[in-house]
């Protein structure tokens, strides 16, 4: 039985600003809910989309590729390789996406490039948005004179014109490194986003929850990070899969237009190498520029996909409903808008 | 000046100088180009040779039809101008258009033929120069040897190549000049370099130069040439030049129709393409197609073949630390499969080096004779990957994880450069760089506007890369040329740095088994000298010999050039015509009347 002054010291040890005692919650418990929240209702509310679950798939099927490479699954991609040149498609189960005029194995090629790809797709993703994120937070957060450079700054970059200064980069750097390529290629692509997220944060900043933050004497860094944040990951997750699939058209118009150093030939190089043989003009050298359009297409459509379903898993609407936790009615948007029209 | 024909083999006509910058060329320039396609420009040949209505008549009372012959080439006509000596921006097919030429080879015949000489004496070490009575200019004013005697006093300042062979020089008459010869030389390489000639100098605008620096007319823009040759200059900008007829022409009579265009293509695919429908371009001067894209040409479109005796070979920089070795680059001659370049590029077009000695591949058999046997051919059709292990071990390198490094761990390789928008090159070159990297180098392919690509050499900013091995042309037929191509290349400043070795002492295996003392330059001098072709025979087998074993360059591929013209409206020459071979088509045969309009 608790004596009166057991009851005295808990009450004393209480900290005011927790809804529950420590002992109640256990790391395990924390683990579980962390699990519940960010990677099972996420990964559910996703699933529950179509799209979404096409976007997946296909993506998976480029880490797929990438790991088949990476753990040398099948041959490498090498002039020569195969004796019938130009032979189409679904032909041979030797060369199931057939051959190019070199006699080199298109599946082949398509795989050898695949992780190269996606790790400089990734880069670019990441570097564009972080920035973004950072100087978008930081600008429209603490306005004033941090504001006034910070814009000052990313004025500059936007008026900068993007591609002739990405074949600038990458003549002069000559980049080879799939990470470093990624971070050229959007190297002015935060500019933009950074100001649409400015302007996000700016009326997020005036909401009554961040006033009373900063009332608490909360720090900014923190507020940012607790506050304004969660607001702006939908947007800036969907903007995240943008600069992805940027990435992927701006390196294969650069290897396409031969800017670029290489030493395999990647999607772009393979386009160019079609194009110059005469893919647009004969049959017989179509699937060859066709392989990697759809290989790019591809990905390119999967990272679209996989942003939708990045709009749903944020949206907390949606994953309220989701989990149950809410009884609101099915929206009707749409005939409302369908009507309206 | 002195018009080397260098340049004039591959359809992006590289200046045979050092070309370091072209104002506005750039891979997105020729992309922008590329897009437009065929077409660009809005003047059709049919419709302007539709209706054969006539403007007069040639001197010979023949009719002459309103029409036009269109080329399509690459370049940028409004960066381009007529100085043929200039160092920068000169392109053959306007220079040719204008200007007629001393003489020609034919590879139908194997013989020269005259131009504007009416004849030529070489009597041991005196040479006569006769030139044709009726050589004028398109302003009315006569050609004379005082227009000569500035075009040989600019190619001494200019240091032409002709002037390695030359004492002096004196004027005769009005149409005839001797040279007199520094000592014996082969007949055969004086002819070669006059090929290379042009008249393309007169007095008035030239003899301004004569008290000025070498430099400064180097880079002089002549934009409003005084035409000796077939086409008077009417315009130019950037879609294309414009000629119309020379009245003046010696041979105007055979020329029978009124205009002369050459239109700028963004690159191959864009002169392909405009060659598959053929109803706006009438020929292209030296194009690369392969087979697919000649299947889709119409029938009135007619392929010229003509030995260029060029071709896709490897430069080496001699001062990079590995490739300076000759073991390293001996081991690249082995790796690299020849075969596979010519089957994956052009197989009707192109044909493997049989032994990369510097001498250009038909012409081997003849100069190395019963020596052929005993030159190490390097696997033309196979990858010696075990001769190119031993070599690689000897000089020090083991391979590390697949990768051959050196005591410090260096790999070997680098950045291996290409030109950009030459298609069959760059098909090579992936092959070439894939071989090499599949057995243990290290290259990254970079593919560079021609400028640029150019400028990598003449700056010496490579360790190796993609370089014509022969200089191009007739010339190339003469070991003399090739050889010494390789051990100075003068059209990238001797950026490879072999310049040095080529005059030092060497010692290397000789053909016997033993060792063999060569200079190699000396060596190349010597074949100049020699009065005929069995005396220099020697010389040719010994400096041969050197570069194979030495190897300036690595010689992988020749070619034959491929010119296009159409049959529908305009004559061709047949192919027992000894014009038929003759570079190129459609100015030589215009020249003889071989190419007229008949539609």
């Amino acid at each position: 039985m608790p004596t009166d002054a057991d009851a005295n010291a808990s009450s004393d040890d209480l900290d005011w600003r927790s809804a529950a005692s420590e002992e109640e919650v256990s790391t395990r418990d924390r683990l579980a809910e962390f699990y519940r929240r960010s990677v099972r209702e996420p990964a559910l509310v996703a699933w529950s989309d179509n799209r979404t679950r096409a976007g997946i798939v296909i993506l998976s099927a480029y880490v797929a590729m990438a790991l088949v490479d990476v753990f040398g699954l099948w041959r490498d991609a090498s002039p020569n390789q195969s004796t019938e040149r130009l032979l189409a498609p679904f032909q041979s189960l030797k060369y199931p996406l057939g051959t190019t005029q070199s006699g080199v194995d298109l599946l082949a090629l398509i795989i050898d490039s695949t992780p190269f790809i996606l790790l400089m797709v990734l880069a670019g993703g990441v570097w564009a948005t972080s920035l973004a994120v950072f100087v978008g937070t930081i600008s429209g957060y603490k306005g004033g004179r941090v504001d006034t450079v910070i814009t000052s700054i990313s004025d500059f970059f936007m008026a900068v014109p993007g591609l002739p200064l990405v074949i600038v980069l990458a003549i002069t750097l000559s980049p080879e490194n799939p990470l470093l390529l990624g971070v050229i290629l959007t190297i002015n692509y935060w500019a933009g986003l950074g100001r649409s997220i400015r302007s996000q944060v700016l009326s997020i900043r005036e909401e009554s929850y961040v006033e009373a933050s900063r009332t608490m004497g909360t720090g900014t860094l923190r507020i940012i990070r607790k506050d304004v944040l969660p607001n702006i990951m939908p947007y800036v997750m969907v903007n995240f899969v943008l600069a992805a699939r940027y990435t992927i058209f701006a390196s294969v118009g650069l290897y396409f237009i031969g800017v670029l150093p290489y030493s395999g030939q990647n999607w772009g190089v393979t386009l160019n190498n079609a194009y110059s043989q005469g893919g647009l003009f004969t049959m017989q050298a179509l699937h060859w520029l066709l392989v990697p359009i759809v290989a790019i297409v591809g990905l390119a459509f999967g990272l679209i996909l996989l942003s939708q379903g990045m709009d749903r898993i944020f949206n907390p609407r949606v994953r309220t409903r989701f989990s149950g936790e809410s009884e609101s009615v099915e929206e009707t948007d749409d005939e409302t808008t369908t009507g309206l029209m | 000046m002195s018009a080397d024909d260098g340049s004039d083999r591959y359809d992006h006509a590289v200046s045979r100088r050092k070309i370091l910058s072209v104002a506005g060329a750039s891979g997105l320039a020729a992309l922008a180009g590329c897009s437009s396609g065929g077409d660009s420009g809005s003047n059709s040949t049919t419709e302007d040779s539709g209706s054969p209505g006539t403007s007069g008549t040639t001197g010979s009372g023949d009719t002459v039809h309103e029409a036009t012959y269109t080329n399509a080439y690459t370049g940028n006509p409004a960066d381009l101008h007529f100085n043929t000596s200039g160092i920068q921006n000169y392109r053959w097919p306007a220079g040719r258009s204008v200007f007629a030429p001393f003489m020609k080879y034919s590879f139908t015949t194997n013989e020269f033929i005259l131009g504007a000489l009416s004849d030529l004496t070489i009597d041991g070490q005196e040479v006569t120069l006769t030139f044709r009575d009726d050589l004028a200019w398109d302003n009315g004013d006569e050609w004379t040897t005082e227009d000569l005697d500035v075009q040989l006093q600019l190619a001494e300042k200019t240091g032409s190549s002709l002037w390695g062979y030359l004492d002096d020089y004196e004027i005769v008459d009005d149409k005839t000049a001797r040279l007199m010869l520094s000592g014996p030389t082969n007949s055969r390489i004086l002819k070669f370099e006059l090929t290379n000639f042009l008249v393309d100098t007169k007095a008035e605008t030239h003899e301004q130069f004569l008290d000025k620096d070498a430099s400064e007319f180097l880079r002089w823009a002549w934009e409003d040439p005084v035409a000796s040759g077939m086409w008077s200059f009417v315009n130019k900008d950037r879609q294309a030049f414009e000629f119309e007829r020379n009245s003046e022409f010696y041979n105007a009579d055979s020329v029978n129709f009124d205009r002369f265009m050459i239109e700028s293509f963004g690159g191959n695919t864009a002169q392909q393409q405009a060659l598959m429908s053929a109803d706006h371009v009438d020929g292209s001067p030296s194009l690369f197609c392969p087979p697919e894209i000649v299947d889709q040409f119409p029938d009135h479109v007619e392929q010229v073949n003509i030995p260029a005796k060029w071709g896709y070979g490897i430069v080496f920089n001699h001062n990079d630390e590995h490739f300076g070795k000759r073991n390293v680059r001996q081991a690249v001659a082995h790796v690299i499969n020849r075969q596979s370049l010519v089957e994956n590029a052009g197989p009707r077009s192109k044909f493997v080096t049989n032994t990369p000695c510097g001498i250009a591949p038909k012409d081997q058999e003849y100069w190395l004779d019963d020596m052929q046997d005993s030159f190490e051919t390097y696997g033309p059709e196979s990858q010696n990957t075990e001769e190119a292990t031993q070599l690689l071990e000897d000089a020090g390198y083991s391979k590390q994880g697949g990768t051959w490094k050196d005591d410090s761990g260096n790999t070997i390789g680098g950045d291996y450069f290409s030109p950009a928008g030459w298609t069959d090159w760059t098909t090579m070159t992936q092959t070439v760089v894939s071989q090499l990297n599949d057995f243990g180098f290290d290259f990254s392919i970079s593919t560079l506007p021609t400028n640029d690509w150019f400028s990598q050499y003449s700056d010496s900013n490579f360790a190796m890369g993609s370089l014509y091995w022969l200089p191009g042309g007739s010339r190339s037929s003469f070991p003399y040329f090739p050889l010494y191509y390789q051990l100075w290349e003068s059209e990238i400043g001797g950026g490879h740095n072999y310049r040095e070795p080529a005059q030092t002492e060497q010692t290397i295996p000789g053909p016997d088994g033993g060792e063999m003392t060569i200079t190699p330059l000396d060596e190349v001098e010597q074949i100049a000298q020699q009065p005929d072709d069995e005396s220099a025979r020697e010389y040719v087998q010994r400096a041969a010999w050197h570069n194979h074993i030495e190897l300036p360059f690595l010689g992988l591929v020749s070619k034959y050039e491929q010119s296009w013209t159409t049959d529908d409206e305009w004559t061709v020459a047949s192919e027992d015509n000894p014009n038929r071979k003759v570079k190129w088509p459609q100015f030589w045969w215009v020249h003889e009347g071989d190419l007229q309009y008949n539609g």
